[in-house]
């Protein structure tokens, strides 16, 4: 048999509880796998475990809940082991966060550029000329006009799309190999948050984070993602690469937020499979993380679709 | 149909605060509306999608322009008169929860505008209070609890049950499903649509998201700075809206649908400030297709062919016919 190809970011049967023992396991055995240059879309309703499951990679779950089972790996390593120090260095260098709510996530007090270059500064030793001019290019990057003079306003001086872009920058300045991304334009109009979208995908393109995307929106994972991953109430109850999803979905779970999305559209129905073998998915990009998905099939909660795709029993 | 409401050439601005200068909000808004007919206004935040419902309730006081309502002017009426109207003429907000009184039951909230408006008996208004919970689908068991706690969807219901309770004519839905999930925007939908078919109310439905609105609206108006720049029947503006804003909103959803073509009309950067609004066309500092005129002068209301009562407003969509137009639409999409 063939080595597996080590994905850069490794979930594995991860179980996340409430510290006082009540009420179920916040997340019940997720695994999921992303390469480079990958982005996964993480699926569901309000309460699924979204948020959770981004917190518990980036090891800030909040009090009250933590990690009983499971591992977390990044590059091969097992960050679940790792010292809070040892953390605060891989966080925000080599695993970042995007956050959803614009001006409200950044500090008040401090201007767009001081906010990036606080991120360069706290884990590059580099001069000042340098850390302006990474803070500049990158703002250049994610698409801010005149960016050397943006850098000198405050938060409250930005528009919602603005703010979106420097939370974006912030994340993407040290190049991260694992980029979260939490709801990133939920709270921007829809031509803005097509904008940033386009404009963090490029990014995506240019510097090869694996990513996951943690939406609620079918449409964003079908025009930007590459795998999809459906959680609902902290089980995962469906994984396949997009374009597999987007044509033989079967969890109920799945079918029904795909109806709603559809209905609530009037939309034309799904492609049929030839259709979808002829046209390849639109950013050409094919699904690489199969490892994660072996592993999960052998519980014998889950079943194979086909080698891209599987689904829990139901 | 009966008209039920008619908008003319309204207007609403605020001074800004410490300042000389004045935001427009709404600027120069006009459409009717029939009885039993739902319009959907569609505009991103600052657009004056909210104000407008608010003017059209005085909820705020409107700078200018005319409201007809079953052929009352509503700004000539004195505020006792008004606090009669609003019976047939009601709201409902985003988060419902902001519009109750916590210490409330569900059954006074919804009882409370039936011992305002009504003259029923005690006895009357409890069976009146049951059909409503009936008829918006909330559970019996709920109406004895405070609304605090209860899943959004369940509350959304009690205030669309309380909304109704005095039969109104006229109900403005400001962002009624955007607080939900997918599938609970829907069911609320199914409720305003059943009964709007049972009472022939009249619905604004106020919503960013658009696939709500298609939902639910007969005719879409999409807003923009204070202005509609088209108006028309859900159809005709889902499948070609012809402004270029309409455009770029609509192409900005995406669909559930890797499969989807992906051109797009694109803006250039965002909204302006509706604070010193200049003289021409709204979108002219974000628009692919601007031409000289539509810096300086407004552009003109369009009737478009294939639909009843299709407008925008536009002016190289004006000038062009239809087809030299709809080339130029497609080719601004990338």
């Amino acid at each position: 048999m063939a080595v597996a190809v080590q994905a850069r970011l490794e979930v594995n049967r991860l179980w996340v509880e409430r510290t006082a023992g009540r009420g179920p396991a916040v997340l019940q055995g997720i695994s999921l796998a992303v390469q480079p240059g990958q982005m996964l879309g993480v699926v569901g309703e309000a309460g699924a475990g979204k948020s959770v499951l981004g917190f518990a990679i980036l090891g800030l779950l909040p009090p009250g809940l933590c990690v009983a089972r499971g591992s977390i790996k990044l590059h091969g390593e097992d960050l679940l082991s790792k010292s809070d120090k040892a953390l605060r260095a891989i966080r925000g260098r080599d695993l970042a966060l995007i956050l959803s709510g614009g001006r409200t996530a950044l500090n008040p007090m401090e201007t767009a550029g001081t906010q990036i270059k606080n991120v360069i500064r706290s884990h590059l030793d580099v001069d000042t000329a340098t850390t302006d001019r990474m803070a500049i290019d990158i703002l250049n990057a994610v698409g801010i006009p005149d960016p050397a003079r943006r850098a000198h306003s405050y938060p409250h001086e930005l528009s919602g799309g603005m703010a979106q872009r420097i939370l974006i920058a912030q994340a993407m300045v040290l190049s991260p190999s694992v980029l979260i991304a939490d709801e990133p334009t939920s709270d921007l109009d829809v031509t803005v948050a097509a904008q940033v979208l386009d404009q963090m995908k490029g990014l995506i393109e240019g510097k090869e984070p694996s990513t996951i995307m943690l939406t609620r929106d079918l449409g964003i994972v079908a025009k930007y993602c590459d795998g999809a991953a459906v959680l609902r109430q902290g089980v995962l109850v469906e994984y396949a690469s997009v374009a597999s999803f987007f044509a033989h979905a079967s969890h109920p779970y799945s079918l029904a937020l795909l109806a709603s999305a559809k209905q609530a559209r009037g939309d034309e129905p799904v492609p049929s499979f030839d259709e979808v073998s002829r046209e390849r998915h639109s950013y050409g990009r094919t699904f690489k993380d199969f490892a994660a998905m072996r592993d999960m099939l052998t519980d014998p909660d889950y079943m194979q679709i086909n080698d891209a795709h599987i689904v829990r029993r139901f | 149909m009966a008209e039920v409401l008619r908008v003319a050439d309204l207007v609403k601005k605020f001074p800004v605060a410490g300042t000389r200068l004045v935001l427009t909000a709404v600027n120069g808004v006009s459409f009717t509306l029939d009885e039993g007919e739902t319009l959907g206004v569609v505009g991103e935040s600052g657009s004056g999608k909210t104000t407008l419902g608010r003017c059209i309730l005085r909820l705020v006081e409107p700078t200018s322009g005319t409201i007809g309502f079953l052929g009352r002017d509503v700004l000539s009426l004195r505020s006792s008169e008004m606090r009669r109207l609003r019976s047939e003429m009601q709201i409902i907000y985003q988060n419902p929860w902001e519009a109750f009184n916590p210490i409330m039951t569900v059954y006074q909230l919804i009882e409370e505008p039936l011992k305002l408006h009504t003259r029923l008996t005690r006895k009357e208004s409890a069976s009146e209070v049951l059909r409503l919970a009936e008829l918006v689908g909330l559970p019996g068991e709920v109406l004895k609890g405070k609304p605090r706690g209860l899943p959004a969807g369940l509350q959304q219901r009690a205030a669309i049950a309380r909304a109704v309770a005095t039969k109104p004519r006229l109900l403005i839905a400001d962002e009624a499903t955007s607080s939900l999930d997918l599938s609970g925007r829907l069911q609320i939908i199914e409720v305003l649509q059943h009964l709007q078919r049972e009472f022939k109310i009249a619905y604004i439905f106020i919503s960013h998201d658009l696939t709500s609105v298609l939902r639910i609206s007969h005719r879409v108006a999409i807003m923009y700075l204070g202005q509609i720049l088209e108006l028309g029947p859900t159809d005709a503006i889902f499948s070609g809206s012809q402004q270029p804003y309409s455009r770029a909103l609509l192409s900005s959803v995406f669909r559930p649908d890797p499969w989807a073509s992906e051109r797009r009309v694109r803006l250039r950067a965002e909204i302006p400030s509706p604070i010193d609004l200049l003289s021409g066309c709204p979108l002219a500092s974000r628009c692919p297709l601007v031409e000289e005129e539509c810096h300086t002068i407004p552009p003109p209301r369009t009737a478009i062919g294939g639909a009843d009562g299709w407008w925008a407003a536009c002016h190289p969509m004006a000038l062009l016919p239809r087809e030299t137009w709809e080339r130029r639409l497609a080719d601004a999409a990338t």
